[in-house]
């Protein structure tokens, strides 16, 4: 574990630091400063001493050579040896230790020095320093002397050569303020020849052993900023300052100092700095160090001492902030830890409740809960282990959880557990726990390592489940399944899933049959393909429908082509699931209907040819009254007819009489209306309806059917709401119901007819399981004859079942009633009691929609016109008739008496016909292919059919088949000029 | 990385780094290993010690440039002795009190013998190149020589003389190396059934020609031999050709300089030097030296230049022989080492630390020294 430094420590080990690197870099800088200052001071004192020397030897050199010319050119006599002796003997008194000597054209010596007179004569032609031509010679031994010399030359005017050889130690009292420690410290001042020969030394040795120095000094580098050079010299470095004597080239003055000795001066001066700024850093780096000590340090420690406190003692209450001794940051500290406390003690608090939560949690899971360490051992389990498997928690905690387990799961167990350990994450998996009594528990063990807040593994933590009820759930749930199986694939009704693209998942033996294919052929196919296009866009529209969440129906129908082409007819109830994917699925149950829709097509029939024959039969009823009512009218037009006939013109009766005549028609019209009304063959088509309007309409037909002795009374709620019911039907039942009180009532009575709306509850609907509870209007038709049985009660809406004679019925009436009455989803009962009469009460749904079914039309004025009109009818009169009534109205009339003759003038005439008026029942060729014709040559014709019976073709027959307006016979005038109006106007 | 980690890493490098530095100066600083050389330079014939110090020192530096012995650099510390008994003494006291074990010196046989007892005595190997006497020779002693011993140069001229067919031969003794010049004589009377005429002179002395010159001719010598310095030598020679002489003039390698020339001029053409050195251009080695010399000093290659330089490499090969550098291990190292390869050819020294070398009988040709073979 890593040391951890307290911060008074760091700031003094840092400060330390610093202060070294600072007074260390301090002390470098200056030093090298110091050096450089001292190097430059050394410079200057070298440059200055060797330029001074170079000046004090130049001079002297040209002072003697000047001296020594004056002499030549001063000296006496023509000889060369007399000049020379001269010149020798003015030197001698000069006190110069130069020795003279002449030199003859032959080379020889030819003048010396008495005491060298032995050399007289000698050839010196060969030697470099008598011959050459340089003024100055190298440095060489003096064969006279045997001293350190050099050789000058002057030539004299005799032809004779003079030769000076200069003893070197002349150089030695010029350069004695020079010398060591004169000028510069240590330094030592020479000339060297230019081959390296010592010229001047101030170790007379080399001078007089002529040492080549020159050789001696290695690694010289080229001058530095001052001019100063470094070299080597007896391997110890020097630095050197070299200057060439001005008056003899090739001769170098050097003056060189030790390295050794400027290092001496800059460690002197080093030292000193080294005093001072350790003083003046060491004050500074000591102050500050107080002063972070007193502002960091020590404020630090209080906190720490503060906190540290407060942690010991698991407080949660505030440092005070003058601790932090006014540093910002130690007070912002201060701050966010009272901060951190507070929040600390919210997050402890929450957590104490958390860890209760959990534990309560742990504690009473249904499943057991446990810990093992790493060793394998129990640390920890909750009371519903116990529970589950009746060991004693004390007897289990510490032990390994393999002794617990059954033989055969240890291994395996223990495996897990140790690739738990590793970092394997494994799987829930089932073993079975050994139990006290030696029995066995089933469990499914979900386990999952455990980590220290170092991320180290700590053991393995799990749930323990008793997986027994689960696997008897399994096998239930197995067997289950298999029995749904079973139930499915044997199903009589074709069972398919199939995905969201209604493609099948899967069919069932009975839907493959149904198909033709075999399930393989059908698998993966969308369901549409084996379909056909319409029944392919109703399931499409179906789907998407409920798919968008709309109202659909649960069943609907639609065709299915087979695999051999042939066609079945289908009935469907499918519902979309979510399979354990969360993918929609579809499951349907497909019926063939096909038998049955032929079955209910075939008893519909039967039933409307029975609705029909009933209705004949009413119609049969209701024609002898009516007959009898047109006997009556007709009577009344016959008798005023020949009245008026009779009694001339000028009558003051006429209008009278004309008057009732017209009250006649229009009660046998109305006769003829309600007649055809009731016998027309009527289509399903069921519309809004007011009972009360439909009742009051029918009784008056009943009026005329039934006889005078039975009373009718209508009570009807005049609140009653609308009805979804077929006019045409109901008025057959309203019928029915009354000739069976009429046939009650031989003897005359009362016949009641109420009407009210009522509401059918749940417990009402419970008894009479065909209803549904909600709004009802209740129809009731109560007769005072004879009553019912209660045998035959049961039985009054059984086909064929009739308590009249033979003859006097067919026993189908109510039969049909009732199922009039259920096909619009009504209800009839009927409650009789023999003597007191019987009441049959209707029941039928009320609708929500509150819009009348029929329109009246707004009346108009009626309008005539200008227009040609082409009027074909086979009835003279009603021809005649109608040709005055248009004419009186402005048109201009054509006349046909039949279809072809009607079919000649629109050929020939055709442009002048504005509209024609055709009636539909004519001889021949017959409105309706009069009809025809006539569109075919101009389609745009303006056709008015009229028809006194539409039963070979419904008006609206007759619209689509092009005329534009259609007009019932008879009809009143208004009515026909309205008609011809509108179809002139379109 | 925190401070204190980063405070430790760089002490712990800046550790290393002096260590390793101090190290490194430690291996660079090796001892050096110092020879002494003892010459005369100040005194007569001086100049020829220039030549033997020249040759001395770029030997030194060639040898330390190419690593030393064995990293040890050689340091050759240089004495004038003067050619005075004094001054002998005070550079040979000098060089042993610095703590050489080997001294080369000195360049005249009177010098090298008024050396030998002192330096010898010293426990100081003595090593010359420039000794003829055979008064050193045949001794089991600390003295060492590349240079032979005047029984062979007594044999040498004697053999010359007959060659030559002279029968009378005259000898100018220059007195101030005794112990070479009647040495020299002694030996080669064992080896010549003329006669010879000795004549004394002093070169350290104001020479009579007038009276040295006719005593040498006084026997009307065919030849006339001359045991002496250099200077005297040429000066002599052109006394006595001056003086009408025209017989053959033998002199010895102690005329064997540049200053031959100089201070003989003409006088000197012709003259025959027996000596073991062939320090002319004949010498195949002659050239790469010569110009080293002359880059270097400026000065041309003489026979004491490369006698110096030989030396030099010879002690140096001894002294890589040595486990530790005292002069009886490098006594043992030269013993031992059966022949050295030398810019003079190849050497080998006997029991007694003498040299037996080839002598040629080189002449002095248009100023220049040429070889003419050598003498059988």
């Amino acid at each position: 574990m890593r040391r951890i430094r307290s911060l008074k420590s760091s700031i003094r080990i840092t400060v330390a630091v610093i202060g070294f690197i600072l007074y260390f870099a301090a002390v470098l800088a200056t030093a090298s400063v110091s050096a450089r200052r001292l190097k430059r001071d050394y410079a200057l004192s070298m440059i200055g001493a060797v330029k001074t020397f170079d000046a004090l030897v130049s001079d002297r050199l040209q002072e003697s050579e000047a001296l020594l010319e004056r002499l030549i050119a001063e000296a006496p006599g023509d000889e060369g040896r007399e000049i020379i002796d001269w010149i020798r003997n003015q030197f001698d008194l000069l006190g110069s230790p130069d020795l003279f000597y002449g030199i003859d054209e032959l080379g020889r010596i030819s003048s010396i020095e008495d005491q060298y007179d032995q050399y007289l004569g000698l050839d010196l032609s060969h030697i470099e320093h008598v011959t050459e031509d340089s003024p100055v010679s190298d440095v060489h031994q003096s064969l006279f002397s045997l001293k350190p010399v050099v050789s000058l030359r002057y030539p004299l005017p005799t032809g004779d050569l003079l030769v000076q050889e200069k003893d070197l130690r002349w150089i030695i009292p010029l350069a004695r303020n020079f010398d060591r420690n004169e000028i510069v410290d240590n330094g030592q001042l020479f000339i060297l020849a230019n081959n390296g020969t010592v010229v001047y030394h101030a170790d007379s040795s080399l001078m007089n052993s002529r040492h080549n120095l020159g050789f001696e000094l290695k690694e010289f580098s080229d001058p530095d900023a001052y001019g100063l050079q470094n070299l080597t010299y007896h391997d110890k470095r020097y630095i050197a300052c070299q200057e060439t004597l001005e008056v003899l080239e090739g001769w170098q003055v050097y003056l060189i100092v030790p390295v050794r000795v400027l290092y001496e001066h800059v460690q002197e001066i080093g030292v000193q700095l080294i005093v001072v700024l350790a003083v003046i850093l060491g004050g500074s780096i000591g102050l500050l160090h107080l002063w972070l000590l007193r502002k960091l340090s020590l404020p630090a420690g209080r906190i720490v001492s503060s906190v540290s406190d407060r942690a010991g003692r698991t407080l949660f209450d505030p440092i005070p902030l003058d601790v932090a001794a006014g540093t910002k940051e130690l007070v912002l500290i201060v701050e966010a830890y009272n901060s951190l406390q507070d929040r600390l003690k919210l997050a402890t608090e929450t957590l104490r409740e958390s860890e209760e939560r959990y534990r309560i949690l742990v504690e009473t899971l249904t499943d057991a809960v446990f810990k093992i360490d790493t060793e394998g051992n129990f640390t920890y389990l909750n009371p519903i282990f116990s529970k589950m498997t009746g060991w004693p928690i004390k007897d289990v905690v510490g032990h390994p959880f393999s002794a617990f387990l059954a033989p055969e799961y240890r291994q395996s167990t223990t495996d897990r557990f140790r690739r738990g350990l590793e970092g394997d994450v494994i799987p829930p998996y089932e073993v079975d726990f050994l139990l006290p009594d030696g029995g066995r528990l089933s469990v499914e063990l979900n386990v999952t390592t455990m980590f220290g807040s170092d991320g180290r593994t700590i053991g393995r933590i799990g749930v323990a489940r008793d997986v027994g009820p689960r696997k008897e759930a399994d096998r239930a749930l197995r067997e289950s399944e298999e029995r749904f199986r079973s139930v499915v694939e044997h199903s009589h009704d074709g069972i398919m899933i199939v995905d969201d693209a209604f493609r099948f998942l899967y069919v069932n033996e009975q839907l493959s049959t149904m198909l033709g294919y075999e399930p393989e052929e059908i698998i993966g196919h969308e369901f549409g393909d084996f379909l056909d296009e319409g029944s392919r866009q109703l399931v499409s529209r179906r789907y998407q429908d409920r798919q968008k969440g709309h109202d659909v129906p649960s069943r609907y129908e639609f065709d299915i082509v087979r695999k051999d082409g042939t066609r079945r007819q289908v009935e469907i109830s499918s519902t979309i699931i979510t399979d354990q994917s969360g993918r929609a699925r579809t499951v349907a149950q497909l019926l063939d209907i096909t038998d049955r829709k032929r079955i209910e097509q075939e008893k519909h029939r039967l039933e409307t040819q029975l609705i029909q024959a009933q209705k004949l039969e009413a119609v049969g009823l209701l024609a002898g009254g009516i007959a009898h009512d047109f006997n009556n009218l007709l009577q009344v037009v016959r008798g005023y007819t020949e009245l008026l006939l009779v009694g001339g013109e000028g009558e003051s009766d006429s209008p009278h009489d004309l008057q009732e005549i017209l009250k006649a028609t229009n009660r046998a019209t109305e006769l003829t209306q309600q007649l055809l009304t009731f016998s027309r063959k009527i289509e399903s088509k069921p519309a809004l309806v007011n009972l009360n309007q439909h009742l009051q309409d029918t009784t008056k037909l009943l009026e005329r059917t039934l006889p005078k002795m039975i009373e009718i009374k209508l009570i009807l709620d005049q609140e009653l709401p609308l009805i979804q019911v077929d006019p045409g039907q109901f008025e057959q039942v309203f019928l029915n119901l009354a000739v069976n009180a009429r046939d009650a009532m031989r003897t005359g009575g009362t016949l009641t007819v109420r009407t009210e709306q009522v509401y059918l509850n749940v417990e009402f609907c419970k008894e009479h399981l065909e209803m549904t509870p909600g709004p009802y209007v209740l129809l009731s038709v109560s007769d005072t004859g004879q009553g019912i049985a209660p045998e035959d009660l049961r039985r009054v809406f059984e086909p064929f079942f009739s308590t009249k004679e033979v003859g006097e019925g067919t026993g189908l009436g109510l039969a049909m009633v009732y199922g009039i009455i259920r096909n619009h989803d009504g209800y009839i009962t009927c409650v009789s009691e023999r003597g007191c009469g019987s009441t049959f009460k209707v029941y039928l749904p009320v609708t929500r929609t509150t819009r009348q079914s029929r329109q009246k039309r707004e009346e108009v004025p009626v309008k005539g016109g200008s227009e040609t009109i082409l009027l074909v009818d086979d009835e003279p009169s009603v021809r005649d008739l109608a040709q005055k009534i248009l004419q009186r109205s402005g048109y201009r009339v054509r006349t046909a008496e039949s279809g072809e003759k009607a079919l000649e003038i629109f050929q020939g005439e055709g442009e002048e016909v504005d509209m024609v008026i055709l009636d539909m029942i004519m001889p021949g060729m017959g409105g309706s292919r009069c009809l025809q014709e006539m569109l075919q040559i101009e389609p745009n014709t303006k056709v008015l059919v009229t028809s006194g019976f539409s039963g070979n073709g419904s008006a609206n027959g007759t619209l689509e088949a092009g005329a534009r307006g259609f007009l019932n016979k008879p009809y009143e005038i208004k009515q026909m000029l309205r008609a011809v109006r509108d179809v002139l106007d379109t | 990385m925190t401070a204190k980690v980063g405070i430790r890493t760089v002490f712990a490098l800046s550790l290393i780094a002096v260590s390793l530095i101090w190290l490194g100066t430690c291996s660079a600083r090796k001892e050096p290993i110092r020879i002494g050389l003892a010459i005369n330079l100040s005194g007569r014939g001086g100049t020829a010690g220039e030549y033997i110090r020249s040759g001395s020192m770029l030997a030194v530096e060639e040898i330390n440039e190419q690593g030393g012995i064995h990293g040890h650099p050689l340091e050759l510390i240089i004495r004038d002795d003067g050619d005075t008994a004094a001054g002998i003494l005070a550079a040979d006291t000098e060089l042993i009190d610095m703590g050489v074990p080997l001294i080369i010196g000195h360049d005249y046989s009177e010098s090298t013998l008024a050396a030998y007892p002192y330096v010898t005595g010293e426990g100081v190997l003595l090593f010359t190149p420039f000794t003829g006497t055979t008064r050193l020779s045949d001794r089991d002693d600390l003295f060492f020589r590349t240079s032979v011993d005047n029984r062979a140069y007594g044999r040498a001229l004697g053999r010359l003389l007959f060659q030559r067919g002279v029968g009378r031969a005259s000898c100018l003794l220059d007195m101030s190396n005794p112990s070479f010049v009647q040495d020299y004589l002694a030996e080669t009377l064992n080896n010549y059934d003329g006669s010879i005429t000795p004549v004394q002179c002093h070169s350290k002395q104001v020479i009579n020609w007038e009276e040295v010159v006719p005593a040498l001719l006084a026997a009307d010598p065919q030849a006339i031999v001359l045991l002496s310095e250099v200077t005297v030598t040429g000066i002599a020679a052109q006394k006595l050709r001056e003086s009408g002489f025209e017989g053959d003039l033998i002199a010895t390698l102690w005329a064997q300089t540049p200053d031959l020339v100089r201070y003989g001029g003409k006088a000197v053409e012709d003259l025959t030097i027996i000596t073991f050195i062939d320090s002319t251009e004949q010498n195949p080695k002659h050239d790469e030296l010569a110009g080293k010399l002359l880059a270097a000093f400026n000065e041309p290659l003489t026979a004491r230049s490369i006698r110096s330089y030989e030396a030099i490499y010879v002690i140096a090969e001894a002294l890589e022989q040595c486990e530790d550098f005292t002069a009886n291990e490098i006594k043992r190292a030269l013993l031992e080492i059966p022949r050295f390869e030398t810019v003079m050819g190849s050497l080998s020294f006997n029991e007694f630390g003498d040299v037996a070398r080839p002598i040629y009988a080189i002449r002095v040709r248009d100023g220049r020294f040429f070889n003419a073979g050598e003498i059988h």
